[in-house]
């Protein structure tokens, strides 16, 4: 059995009967001769109910072991990575973007392998005042201060 | 000559447009070479930059970034033996054996020059048959129309994956993914959840972000080049213009990776590897001195280069005549049309035939100054690959961050952007293909209209789609591109099959 793809296909199959029961509860118009809106949001469901049930039926069949065709990311980072990623949505709003990716590059620079403190401190901060004056201030894209507003206005 | 061809002309021709394409060569030729930055990245990088210019600025950018990404690609091929590209895997086979024996220069040149007739082939083809498909495509209707997405839907997916029903799977899902919002035609709220975001669907340019930019991020993680400094290489350049007998040698593999990557291009999902491993394997065919293939051949640098340059004014065809595009960068350039109000398709030519013809020739431009600049900054730019990731992996990170959020001035564009990334990740691990489901988010919508176009005017009676001859003969290619996948991928099962005994 290919563990993956009975796993992708179980995840699959919940995907389309949630889709399907979302589909069904559609407001309907009364418009004759006419396609409703759950038209082809149906049409998907039965492609992807087929297409599922097909991989479960592939996965069950197939004897062959999936082999990573490239060497993984050590997962402790891709974890790591993560939870710097989580924290910096939910402060990017309060934040702002300056400060939020000063923050972010970082930490995002320790876990690419550079150790030197004062290099991270130097290039985070210089290349996230540059990026985010470049965007302001030339593109006039309205990118939040967030509570460094204060400071800066 | 039609009064269009010279406006268009004109308007590819002026400074802010000329300037644009050369900054996004510049761009193209830095993001090509670094390994682990593909040009659907670089893209990436520059998309804020075009909500803020003018429609025909902001495709010449892009385009002057695909046209110079191809041969950027090459250059750390040659020198590291790392593909910048995957177009450029076939480039690294003969082209790092020359740069070994000391003639790293003479390579660069060999695959600059190639990637240069390439291009130029490329673009008389979309010159050429862009205008007169856009023509008869303005023929098609409703059922026509659907067969011909649902055809480019279903190609791309038995092009894109190893597996027929993975790539059908995430075509499905990008599928899914679209029906969030108004309904096309009755503008009924759908999967919406009462989310005022969501009413307008899912950015596909905010998904585009994510799918591709986040699994890069997490790659990069993984692939440190050691022992290997573009410094080193650097040193290597001495002579870059080719000498006359390797002019001579290249003219045949050049008309061949031209002929082969324009053809291959046109097809949806086919793209540059392919065109490139056909077109050297076709030249090693013919060459008289077939032993020189993977001993430094100049022949075996030729033919995959130009290939894959011709690949980009081929995917330019279907998207600009069809609204079909051809790979994730011809997905973005049609993103970015749509964000300025522009739909690519037949229309384009009838509406805004200046428009259509100065993307033409902005095409033309990028390939002009994609050979300039990289014969003349061939030195300094190599010096590009000594930028430690630790520098370049955040600022990606962050320029992708204000890209989503500058698409509509929201931060939910940047949760579902990393949500995105998340699918991606996802879909990697399941050994998923991610550009089905893109594509299928272009073309979702339009499948939808048409599908249900058709059945309003025919009466819910299915067999208009068999009627009429045009979607006929999209419905019998569709079938023909399914079983040819199913076949291959029999074949392949059983060869590997016999291979285990």
């Amino acid at each position: 059995m290919n563990k993956r793809n009975f796993f992708a296909s179980i995840i699959l199959i919940v995907l389309c009967g949630c889709y399907a029961y979302f589909t069904a509860n559609l407001e309907t118009r009364n418009i004759q001769n006419t396609t409703q809106p759950s038209f082809f949001p149906w049409i998907i469901t039965g492609c992807l109910a087929i297409l599922s049930f097909s991989l479960l039926l592939q996965s069950l069949l197939t004897t062959k072991r999936q082999t990573l065709k490239k060497k993984p990311a050590p997962r402790d980072l891709i974890i790591i990575g993560f939870l710097i990623s989580l924290a910096y949505l939910l402060l990017l709003p309060v934040l702002g973007f300056l400060g939020g990716n000063i923050l972010f590059f970082a930490g995002l620079s320790r876990i690419y392998g550079e150790k030197n403190i004062l290099k991270i401190c130097l290039f985070s901060v210089i290349i996230s005042i540059f990026i985010f004056y470049l965007f302001r201030n030339v593109f006039q894209i309205q990118l939040p201060i967030g509570i460094l507003g204060g400071v800066l206005t | 000559m039609s009064p269009d061809v010279i406006d268009g002309f004109a308007q590819a021709s002026q400074l802010s447009t000329v300037l644009s394409v050369a900054f996004g060569c510049l761009i193209g030729l830095i993001v090509g070479m670094i390994p682990g930055l593909t040009i659907s990245t670089g893209i990436i990088i520059v998309l804020p930059l075009t909500f803020v210019l003018e429609p025909d600025i902001s495709i010449a950018l892009l385009l002057g970034l695909y046209v110079s990404g191809m041969t950027g690609g090459s250059f750390s091929a040659i020198l590291l033996n790392i593909p910048g590209t995957p177009s450029a895997s076939a480039t690294a086979m003969d082209g790092h054996p020359m740069a070994k024996k000391g003639d790293a220069g003479r390579a660069l040149g060999i695959a600059i020059i190639a990637s240069f007739f390439g291009g130029l082939v490329s673009f008389l083809c979309l010159f050429f048959i862009a205008p007169v498909l856009a023509d008869v495509a303005l023929r098609f209707k409703s059922p026509d129309l659907f067969s011909l997405v649902f055809f480019g839907l279903t190609i791309i997916c038995s092009f894109a994956a190893k597996s027929l029903i993975k790539g059908l799977l995430s075509a499905v899902i990008g599928l899914v993914i679209v029906t969030i919002g108004q309904d096309p035609m009755m503008g009924t709220a759908r999967f919406t959840f009462d989310q005022v975001n969501l009413i307008s669907g899912i950015s596909f340019l905010t998904a585009l972000i994510g799918l591709f930019a986040i699994p890069q991020l997490v790659d990069n993680l993984s692939e440190i080049i050691k022992g290997k400094t573009a410094s080193e290489a650097g040193a290597k350049i001495k002579k870059v213009i080719p000498n006359l007998s390797d002019l001579r040698l290249m003219k045949i593999p050049i008309g061949i990776g031209s002929f082969v990557g324009s053809f291959l291009g046109i097809l949806p999902g086919a793209g540059g590897p392919i065109a490139a491993f056909i077109s050297y394997d076709y030249t090693r065919k013919l060459s008289k001195i077939p032993d020189e293939f993977g001993k430094g051949s100049t022949e075996g640098i030729a033919a995959p280069e130009s290939a894959n340059n011709a690949v980009t004014g081929g995917a330019l065809i279907p998207m600009m005549t069809l609204g079909i595009p051809g790979d994730p960068v011809t997905a973005i350039l049609i993103g970015a049309l749509l964000i300025h109000g522009l739909a690519p398709g037949p229309l384009l030519f009838m509406e805004n035939g200046d428009f259509a013809y100065g993307i033409i020739f902005s095409f033309f431009w990028a390939n002009i100054f994609n050979i300039i600049i990289a014969l003349i900054s061939l030195r300094f730019l190599v010096k590009v690959l000594v930028i430690p990731k630790a520098i370049l992996m955040p600022t990606i990170a962050i320029l992708c961050v204000i890209g989503s959020y500058a698409l509509r001035n929201n931060f939910f564009d940047v949760y579902v952007m990393f949500g995105f990334g998340l699918l991606g990740l996802a879909m990697r691990w399941l050994d998923m293909p991610i550009v089905p489901l893109l594509l299928a988010m272009v073309l979702g919508r339009q499948l939808e209209e048409h599908l249900r176009v058709s059945l309003i005017s025919s009466q819910n009676d299915i067999t208009i789609f068999f009627t009429s001859p045009f979607s006929l003969f999209f419905l019998c290619l569709a079938g023909i591109s399914i079983f040819w996948s199913l076949w291959a991928e029999r074949q392949n099962t059983k060869k590997s099959q016999k291979k285990l005994i």
